[in-house]
């Protein structure tokens, strides 16, 4: 037996002495179960041209016009159109529709007053929007997903109306087309 | 002398071989060498637990268990029944926490294995990691000195895309322990 030949003898018991050593491997399977839901998400942003909103970026959000009247300069980023017997703010927002997991080519976007304001008007865009039990206001059907969509709240405020803060909630809905 | 060098070399290879067969049942054992290596060497066994803050286990078989996630969709939610989801841009991702227990049936000496996961399947919409470590068809080390015996908690993460279509969602996780 020549030196080679015992080499690879030694290689051989080698190996077959690591198996043996090694012991055996053991396995387990784990099976993950979900159900896998689809979702919209909406959210209001400050827009460039707009006042600041408190708490843009997420889905409940508070639009501050200041301080405003008939004889005064509005504050940055307000609009204000004096009529005959009222004045008019207004300022834009944006809203952001995000969807996950839907296939949805679309949202449709209402809203709608929680609060009855018989003395001022509440408008977005062009739609006066109604009040809780009323249907909502359709603000649009064919809304794109994940883009910053601007609106611009108008409030219509009568020159009878007195000295006074106006406050209201506006309940926005996005449906998945 | 060959044909004893080929007789060695089939030796060699049969103990091998008896060695990647794992734990093979009575009938079809092969050479008495790789028998008694095994018995000497115990038999392990990997066991998949519910921890706290976990999503529940539910076992069903010899190393075979089932996570149950529930209803997910990327809302965030801060922690229910152990699932956490955090929303991103384009996807959302489901984190959780599952035990893991690798047993040795002979415990007699202090030892440990190293665990290594990998997907059954693949899962194209889907990224999944234990502690970190990002899953594929081949198995990925994720842990490298777990004692016998003792559960060890891992961090499993889904990251789902939003593009993935609603439905059942089932992912395949194998696991090996291997000594040490």
């Amino acid at each position: 037996m020549n030196k080679k030949t015992l080499s690879m003898l030694a290689g051989l018991v080698l190996m077959s002495g690591m198996a043996w050593a090694q012991g055996q491997t053991s396995s387990g399977t784990l099976t993950v179960r979900a159900e896998l839901a689809s979702s919209i998400n909406l959210t209001f942003l400050t827009d460039a041209n707009g006042v600041a909103l408190t708490g843009s970026g997420t889905n409940v959000a508070t639009l501050d016009f200041g301080a405003v009247s008939q004889f005064t300069t509005p504050p940055p980023k307000v609009t204000q159109t004096v009529a005959a017997t009222s004045l008019t703010v207004s300022t834009p927002f944006d809203v952001s529709v995000t969807k996950s997991n839907v296939t949805s080519a679309n949202y449709a976007l209402t809203a709608e007053l929680q609060t009855t304001d018989a003395v001022n008007g509440w408008t977005i865009d062009t739609f006066p929007l109604t009040t809780v039990p009323a249907a909502a206001t359709s603000l649009t059907v064919t809304g794109v997903y994940a883009s910053n969509v601007v609106h611009t709240l108008f409030l219509t405020i009568p020159f009878s109306e007195g000295a006074a803060t106006i406050t209201n909630s506006i309940n926005f809905v996005a449906t998945a087309n | 002398m060959k044909r004893i060098l080929f007789m060695w070399f089939l030796l060699g290879i049969s103990i091998c071989f008896a060695k990647g067969q794992g734990s093979a049942p009575a009938s079809r054992r092969t050479t008495a060498i790789s028998l008694r290596a095994r018995s000497e060497a115990g038999n392990t066994s990997i066991t998949f637990l519910t921890v706290t803050n976990g999503a529940p286990v539910q076992l069903v078989g010899s190393g075979q268990s089932i996570l149950n996630l529930g209803s997910l969709s990327s809302v965030t939610r801060s922690d229910e029944h152990g699932v956490q989801i955090q929303p991103q841009n384009d996807s959302f991702v489901v984190s959780t926490r599952v035990g893991l227990r690798v047993d040795l049936s002979n415990s007699s000496r202090e030892s440990t294995a190293t665990v290594s996961a990998y997907l059954l399947g693949p899962a194209p919409l889907e990224t999944v990691s234990v502690d970190g470590i990002q899953l594929s068809t081949r198995p990925a080390i994720i842990a490298r000195q777990v004692s016998y015996g003792a559960t060890t908690e891992h961090v499993l993460k889904i990251v789902i895309l939003a593009s993935m279509p609603p439905g059942r969602l089932i992912d395949l996780i194998g696991v090996i322990a291997t000594p040490n």
